[in-house]
């Protein structure tokens, strides 16, 4: 499930809305993806220029509705021309990666506007403990200005 | 089905329809299984005489036909147009332009068969097919369609009859020119290898 926090502070989530079904007129300050059976565990991105949020399936002969394998959240930062995809699988693993941004490979349609509140875009992948507390077990900063 | 295998030209074999948007061009791959995660069978691996390489090849022809004989020699890294089949090692890109809602993909398919592969092939021809895609909005429903040659399909004027599963879903044989419906069959060549002549969609 995919969280976007709005700029103005309030949040919508899939549950709500389909992400094709943003506002390109509301910018995002952050995305984040939470699995949706491991649901202590959830990745963020925030500080971006622009932001995605894409479904993986695959489906074979005669089946007309896809297995989802995982989902993936990505933001892009248009000054250093690098963006960062988090992929989380079914099975809870998550994958990250960089690329530079010519070699994107989705529609366009799919970028959201971002709106920085801090300088330096990061990423974070976070385990909400028992008593709610949350423990970071990776952050970083993929461009730093 | 109509003009599958190497040796046609055709575009309308084998198609694919989205009923809502992708958000990335879809992809054809094979696998050992619908965990999606090893290619050891020898479909994929290969033998001594046919060099070691996949038996499957495919070419996307949604954007254009290919030219006869199309079947790759060696598969390419990656993905391609046209490339022999292997998880995500070699695979096709089916088109250029991300379907929409109500978008199709088209393909066709060849099977090489080599001399010394194992018979009987339960277990070494029995990969799964499959597309990737990516969606960014409302799930797309898939309907798998083939060029039906039994309802007079041809390259001009196809014929889509949509698979129909069975209990263990849909299968692609390849086969003998003479085949029929009810005893799809290939012979393995006495030497060298040999692309299918004929393949058939079945539900058992």
């Amino acid at each position: 499930m995919w969280t976007a926090n709005l700029d103005g502070g309030d949040s919508v989530n899939s549950r709500m809305m389909y992400w094709t079904d943003l506002s390109k007129e509301r910018k995002l300050t952050a995305v984040q993806l939470t699995h949706p059976h491991f649901q202590k565990l959830y990745i963020c991105l925030k500080d971006y220029d622009q932001y995605y949020y894409v479904m993986e399936a695959m489906a074979y002969p005669g089946q007309s509705t896809p297995n989802v394998l995982a989902e993936i959240i990505g933001a892009q930062d248009l000054e250093s021309g690098i963006g960062i995809e988090m992929k989380l699988t079914y099975q809870g693993n998550v994958q990250g990666s960089t690329y530079p941004l010519a070699k994107f490979k989705y529609t366009p349609a799919i970028l959201i506007p971002g709106k920085r509140v801090e300088k330096a875009p990061s990423y974070s992948c976070v385990e909400r403990g028992t008593n709610g507390e949350e423990v970071v077990i990776s952050k970083g900063s993929v461009a730093a200005r | 089905m109509t003009g599958a295998g190497t040796g046609s030209s055709a575009r309308n074999v084998y198609r694919v329809v989205f009923s809502q948007a992708l958000s990335a061009n879809p992809t054809l791959e094979s696998w050992d299984d619908s965990t999606f995660s090893s290619t050891s069978k020898e479909m994929f691996t290969g033998t001594t005489v046919n060099g070691h390489i996949p038996y499957m090849s495919a070419v996307a022809t949604t954007d254009s036909a290919p030219t006869s004989s199309w079947k790759p020699a060696v598969p390419v890294a990656g993905g391609a147009t046209i490339n022999r089949l292997m998880g995500l090692t070699n695979y096709v890109n089916l088109s250029t332009t991300i379907p929409g809602a109500g978008g199709a993909v088209r393909w066709n398919l060849n099977w090489e068969v080599p001399s010394d592969a194992t018979v009987p092939s339960t277990n070494t021809m029995n990969g799964v097919l499959a597309v990737r895609i990516s969606y960014s909005g409302a799930t797309p429903t898939l309907t798998w369609q083939f060029n039906d040659f039994s309802a007079g399909g041809t390259e001009g004027a196809p014929s889509w009859t949509t698979l129909t599963p069975g209990s263990a879903g849909s299968f692609i044989r390849p086969a003998n020119n003479g085949a029929t419906s009810s005893s799809v069959f290939f012979t393995i060549p006495t030497s060298g290898v040999l692309d299918a002549p004929a393949q058939w969609v079945t539900s058992t």
